[in-house]
């Protein structure tokens, strides 16, 4: 996708996860080194007051990042902001929609959020820049 | 463009902790979030490396941050997040974590208070400059 039609109001393509599994959350308690059995035994999550297990945060904040940078480089991205509002349970898609807000010069801020099933889970925003990394 | 963070209160310095952007790490990582962060890339030396990895429970571990605050952890969710990068992270970097906590804040009474932290990490090359900041939100629910 070329800068020249990214617009204020563009539509990125839009990402959407597998569901998470519990093998994925596994994975990701692994990579990340987090402890909290809160994502990986349904009995402490209960106990947590959640039906099941819990996703990471993690997955939401960063599928609504990776949603901008496949559609730019990554090495443009200069700064993302993104804020949860509601748990992601295990077994749940999140569906990530992205619309450019404003575009000054080579600057693109890029206005995003995350949804499943339930409904919005997050959303946040990215903004590109020129990158001094060439990919 | 810099981390909007309130310099006038006094904030909890915890040690330094050195993190390496760790290809193998990195990988797992992605394989865990099921999604690249773009078409054809790979976990290579060099590479950018995915913008959420880099949060503090993975570079610098979750376990000073609930032993400084006393959270619960059954009761934590995570609240909101923000980075900014000054130079692109790249796989292989060598960073020095330096993370600091804000006051601990309350909101609400009784049973149903929320407490609040703003977890404060800036990610520093061997040079001593800032190549990314992160504040991670972390919200300890209240006790039902």
């Amino acid at each position: 996708m070329t800068d020249s039609a990214l617009g204020a109001g563009t539509t990125l393509p839009e990402l959407t996860s597998r569901p998470i599994g519990r093998e994925q959350l596994a994975y990701m308690a692994v990579a990340m080194r987090d402890p909290n059995l809160i994502h990986l035994e349904d009995s402490v999550a209960h106990e947590a007051g959640f039906d099941a297990v819990v996703a990471h945060g993690t997955f939401a904040s960063s599928l609504m990042v990776a949603c901008v940078t496949r559609a730019l480089p990554s090495h443009r991205l200069r700064s993302f902001e993104a804020r949860l509002t509601a748990p992601v349970l295990v077994g749940q898609s999140i569906r990530v929609t992205a619309v450019v807000e404003s575009e000054e010069g080579e600057t693109i801020q890029v206005g995003v959020a995350a949804r499943t099933e339930s409904g919005v889970v997050g959303r946040g925003t990215v903004t590109m820049e020129p990158g001094s990394h060439a990919e | 463009m810099t981390l909007q963070t309130d310099t006038e209160t006094p904030r909890t310095q915890l040690p330094d902790r050195l993190f390496k952007v760790d290809p193998t790490r990195v990988e797992e990582f992605v394989a865990a979030l099921g999604v690249e962060p773009r078409a054809g890339w790979s976990p290579t030396p060099g590479q950018p490396a995915p913008a959420g990895f880099l949060m503090y429970v993975t570079t610098y571990g979750a376990r000073p941050v609930l032993d400084s605050t006393g959270f619960d952890p059954l009761r934590i969710v995570f609240g909101s997040t923000a980075v900014v990068m000054h130079r692109t992270v790249l796989i292989g970097d060598e960073l020095t974590v330096r993370c600091a906590l804000s006051p601990v804040r309350a909101r609400g009474t009784g049973k149903a208070t929320l407490r609040m932290v703003d977890v404060l990490c800036d990610y520093v090359d061997p040079d001593g400059t800032v190549a990314a900041q992160e504040r991670t939100v972390i919200i300890e629910r209240g006790a039902e």
